[in-house]
Formats: structure tokens, C-alpha cells, sequence
């Protein structure tokens, strides 16, 4: 394994897939580290390569990535280092040459490996949406339910329904009756008006046809297959006592008020939830990098600059980490952060980098017009998520601690009003997840009972390791 | 308890050839998967919704499928007689001739419980 190296890039997703590419042709040793067994990041989830799947994620909206994906893996200059996880960025004195110390951990152990310049592509996981009975069996991110159709080509279900406001989830209904799956129903927070909106916004539809011809596709193919795609209603309970048995469903107005008349609940052993995405960024945060809370745009958004560098020199994010923005942006992300990293290494010149530069933050402007526009129209508001969050319902789910509970402690803790010190008060936040699945939730009952705007109630401080690992692999450790 | 290889959940269509079958153990039953197939993968198309228990006592299965959430852990040991320990059943693959133990519960450790007390 290659200890040292100029570029260590954190994700093999489409960022880090098109930061490999960039930066290898300007000269960098690269290195990528990635949890999963293949590149691809979770928009190409791989099938395992004891499987043969032909036809693989066809489709227009795929073949930019899959080409990528084609190229980054038959590039002879990167060093893949698969099924591993990061646990820590030490980011070391700035003088150091390999400035950067990155602990790894797989099942061979942890090691350190030392960078000149580390890019945090780490992607985004789904956001965890609290009401009661969501940690059910069967109740899953709808992320996570389209993982097992992409990959492992396995439908992890009988009867689907998915809800949430992002129009993923059409894509990911059309997945499921694909691969053979049976919908119940899909479920829009928002009006149809609202979702329609995104096609109808001007100067976004003649830019993005392609993307628009694939949902009205969708919508066509859906409703051959019968399954209805409701708005205005969103599900409330998920119901079972051992796994999902069905879920309850309100109607929801305009303003995004939930109704308390009950509707006929869903029956269904699969709930895939999809509203909208939290971004993976543990890592700069545990390495000091200044971020800003954004709930909308994926909670903690790391700060950047035209090269994308964050607050830490030679510390550089591209792709979700900056504001959930999906893969087209986060390719033209990646190849900017390689040309911030090679001018950070003095490995070509201001010149030269912004002549390269130009044609990507031209795409850039226009790829952000329509990920803001589909971000403003899918986000359904901290209040929607507010009234899901009823006092049964369970918000640290790793130490069990329901929102009653916590809303008791903070009535009796009134000095209580950060997400921290909250977390020393419960124990949210302390469990296996690290505080991934309770962090957005915390930040909105401290806003609520506290009425506090969320940036002052603050995140969970991120240390290391960033995920769980044996305390024997860091005693193991040889250096 | 009584358990049954379906393939129902597994896309069957003939453009998708999965790996070679293996065997694996599953608390006292055996149980058929493919090759490249994750544990999560495995559980789930034998009929096998609950992973693992919370401490207090809640069944638990998969959640992100992309091991950030940690609710899918199952026990497992690479071959029948050696130690048991957690993984993460969404990232790790099914091998052939793996004890697979479900349902577990996930102790609490001593000292963890909190003076202000828990809720049911």
C-alpha cells in the first residue's frame, strides 16, 4: 500500500470519480479510499463482480456516470483502496510536505496514510425522518431500498410504499416495478402543482429535457403498472409489532399542515422514505473546517472557496459535502477541486488553472439553477418534519430515547440549549451511529422548545474515529 | 422457526446471472445465497425481517444500506465454531459455510445507564 501520496481522495463516487480523472492528468498520485467494494458512490451502486447484470441502470440519467465510471476504473494512475473506512483526518503541521494523516480501517486492520492534499468527497445518506414507528423492520431509506435493486438486484419487499417530497422517489418506484416489485403507493407531501412546478420552471425545463422526458416517462410507466401517485399526503405511523404491517397516511394543505382526520391506512411490509438528504461531513468537521447549517441544502455544508478548498489549506470538498446537489454537479465539482489541489501543489499555474477552470463554472452556473430549483420545490420545511416528530416517537433510536423524554429533560435543564450539551444531559447522539440519525431531529426540538434558530443550537462535535472501529485495530497499529 | 428460500425478492429476469450458491448458517437453519450477495441480502430473501434487538428490547433490521446507521448488525463468525462477532450485515458479504446469528440482543454496557432515567 502507498503510504504517502499527493491526493488522497475520500469517496469513489461521482466527485471523487471525476477528481481522480482531473487530477491524475495533471500529474497527482492519487489515492481512493471508499467503504464499498467498487467505485460508483451510491448513484452507481455496483452489482457485485460475481454477478453478471446486463442492461445495467439504462437510461439517460446514467450514462454521463457509467462513462465516467468506465474511465475511472481502467485509469492505470489511481490507487483504489476499496472496503475501507476513514476514521479521522489529522490535519498536521502546514509545513509538512504530507501535511495530511489519514487513519484507515478495513478488515486487514487501521493503518495511517500521509497526504499532501485530502478531498472529502464524501457523498450524502438520506435523511432520517423521526415519527412514530420508523425504526419498525421494513421501514427503510428509500436510498437504501434502491441500493438493493441497483446492486445487489435483490427487491427487499412485497408491497412498497414510499413517502417524502423528493421526486427520487418516482425513480425509484419505476426501480422496484422494473425489477419485478409491487408498489402500493407513492406518497407527495407537497401539491401536484408543486412537483409540476420543477418542470414547468422557466429556463430550467429547455436546459434539463432530458431529465424532464425521463419523469414524465416514469409517470407513464406508473400508471400502466397502476400504481398511484398521491400529493398532498404523507404517511405518520409506521405500524407492526415485529416488522412494518402498514403504515398510516394524513392529508397535508398547501401550507404543509398535516390533517388529524384520519385517512385509511396502506397496507405494505416496505416503507422507503423520501424527503430529502443529509451530508456526510463528519470528517471535515472532526478536521476543524469551518461549515454552515443549512437544513434544506443537507445540514452541515462545508465552506469553500472558488477552488474549492475549505477553511484548511489543502483540505478540499467536492459533491454532496458542499450542498446536496447530485451527481452532475458533483462531477464538475470533483474536476475544479483537482485543479484547486494541483494549484495548491504548485503542479501548474494560476494561468493555466483558470483558463481550465472556465468551461466547468460556466457548467457549474447552469447545473446549479436546476439542483437549487429542485431543492427549493422538494424541501417540505422544518415545520412539516416538526409535526411528524410526536412525543412517542423515538429520536436518538441507537440509545432508545423517545422525544418525550428529551422534551421532559430539557424543561427540567433550562440552562440546556445546545445540541452537546443536550447530548451529555440524554445520551442522544452517543450511540453506534454517532449521531448521524438523531442530529437534524435534536437541532429541531431544541429550536422548538427552546426557540432558538437551529445554527445556535449547534451540531454534535464530530470526532474521531468517525465510525465505530475496534479499539485492537488502533492498538494494532504498527506506526 | 421455520424457514424457506424464496426467490421472490431476488430479480430473477435472465439478463441477471448472480454468483455460485453457497450455504450459510442461520441460527439453526441453513440457508441458500449467491456469491457477491451481502448478508442483508441473504436474511432478508430467507424471510428474516429482525437483525438484531435494541437493548430494551426492539426488533431492529436494515435502515440506510449503506452502513452509516448501524441498525442492521447481525452476529457472525466466518465458519461454525469460531467467535461471533458484530458486523454491519448490509456491508459485509455472505460467504459460504458463515454462522449467521439473528436476533441478538445488543447489551447495554454497565454505567450507561442514565440517572435521569429511561422511558418505558
Amino acid at each position: 500500500m502507498n503510504k504517502t501520496t499527493d491526493l488522497l481522495i475520500i469517496g469513489g463516487g461521482p466527485a471523487g470519480m471525476s477528481a481522480t480523472e482531473s487530477a491524475t492528468e495533471l500529474g497527482l498520485a492519487v489515492t481512493v479510499i471508499d467503504e464499498q467494494g467498487a467505485p460508483g458512490g451510491q448513484f452507481l451502486r455496483q452489482p457485485p463482480a460475481t454477478f453478471s447484470v446486463g442492461r445495467w441502470l439504462e437510461g439517460n440519467a446514467y450514462t454521463k456516470g457509467k462513462n465516467l465510471l468506465k474511465r475511472a476504473q481502467q485509469s492505470p494512475h489511481t490507487h483504489w483502496l476499496m472496503n475501507t473506512t476513514v476514521a479521522g483526518i489529522l490535519p498536521g503541521n502546514p509545513g509538512d510536505p504530507h501535511r495530511f494523516k489519514v487513519v484507515v480501517d478495513s478488515d486487514k486492520g487501521s493503518a495511517t496514510l500521509a497526504a499532501h492534499s485530502v478531498l472529502v468527497a464524501a457523498g450524502c445518506y438520506d435523511l432520517p425522518v423521526v415519527f412514530p414507528g420508523w425504526n419498525t423492520p421494513g421501514v427503510m431509506a428509500a436510498g437504501g431500498v434502491q441500493a438493493f435493486i441497483k446492486s445487489q438486484q435483490f427487491v427487499p419487499g412485497e408491497k412498497f410504499v414510499l413517502a417524502g417530497s423528493h421526486p427520487l422517489q418516482l425513480i425509484i418506484a419505476d426501480q422496484i416495478v422494473q425489477a419485478g416489485g409491487a408498489v402500493a403507493a407513492v406518497l407527495f407531501s407537497q401539491s401536484r402543482s408543486r412537483v409540476l412546478q420543477l418542470i414547468r420552471q422557466p429556463g430550467v425545463a429547455w436546459r434539463h429535457a432530458d431529465k424532464l422526458i425521463q419523469t414524465l416517462g416514469i409517470l407513464r410507466r406508473l400508471k400502466q403498472a397502476g400504481v398511484p401517485v398521491r400529493f398532498n399526503q404523507t404517511v405518520t405511523a409506521a405500524m407492526g409489532a415485529a416488522r412494518l404491517d402498514y403504515v398510516e397516511t394524513a392529508a397535508v394543505d398547501a401550507g404543509g399542515q398535516l390533517s388529524s382526520q384520519a385517512q385509511e391506512p396502506i397496507e405494505c411490509d416496505r416503507l422507503g422514505v423520501c424527503f430529502s438528504f443529509l451530508t456526510s461531513a463528519e470528517l471535515p468537521r472532526q478536521a476543524g473546517a469551518d461549515c454552515t447549517w443549512n437544513a434544506r441544502r443537507g445540514g452541515w455544508i462545508v465552506n469553500h472557496d472558488e477552488w474549492m478548498s475549505s477553511s484548511i489549506p489543502g483540505l478540499f470538498v467536492a459533491g454532496e459535502t458542499t450542498g446536496v446537489a447530485g451527481s452532475d454537479v458533483a462531477m464538475e465539482e470533483g474536476k475544479l477541486a483537482a485543479l484547486g489541489c494541483a494549484l495548491h501543489g504548485n503542479r501548474i499555474t494560476a494561468v493555466d488553472a483558470d483558463a481550465l477552470s472556465r468551461p466547468i463554472r460556466r457548467k457549474l452556473k447552469h447545473l446549479n439553477v436546476f439542483a437549487d430549483a429542485l431543492s427549493r420545490l422538494s424541501w417540505p420545511g422544518d415545520e412539516f418534519f416538526d409535526q411528524l416528530m410526536t412525543g412517542e416517537s423515538t429520536l436518538c433510536k441507537c440509545e432508545e430515547i423517545s422525544v418525550a423524554h428529551l422534551r421532559q429533560l430539557l424543561q427540567q435543564n433550562p440552562s440546556v440549549s445546545t445540541s452537546s450539551s443536550a447530548k451529555l444531559l440524554s445520551r442522544a447522539g452517543m450511540g453506534l451511529c454517532q449521531g448521524r440519525y438523531c442530529q437534524y431531529s435534536l437541532i429541531r426540538l431544541l429550536a422548538q422548545v427552546r426557540g432558538i434558530p437551529a445554527a445556535e443550537a449547534g451540531g454534535f462535535t464530530a470526532r474521531f474515529p468517525s465510525k465505530p472501529l475496534p479499539i485492537s485495530n488502533l492498538v494494532d497499529m504498527s506506526d | 422457526m421455520l424457514l424457506w428460500v424464496t426467490d421472490m425478492a431476488r430479480d430473477t429476469s435472465s439478463r441477471i446471472r448472480r454468483g455460485q450458491a453457497i450455504t450459510l448458517k442461520v441460527d439453526d437453519n441453513e440457508v441458500t445465497g449467491f456469491e457477491g450477495e451481502t448478508i442483508a441480502t441473504v436474511l432478508l430473501a430467507a424471510g428474516i425481517t429482525t437483525f438484531n434487538h435494541t437493548p430494551d428490547g426492539r426488533p431492529r433490521g436494515p435502515y440506510c444500506n449503506m452502513g452509516t446507521c448501524f441498525e442492521c448488525q447481525v452476529k457472525m463468525a466466518p465458519n461454525a465454531g469460531q467467535d461471533h462477532r458484530w458486523v454491519r450485515a448490509c456491508m459485509a458479504p455472505a460467504r459460504d459455510g458463515m454462522d449467521i446469528q439473528t436476533g441478538v440482543s445488543r447489551v447495554r454496557l454497565p454505567g450507561r445507564e442514565m440517572k435521569t432515567g429511561r422511558d418505558r
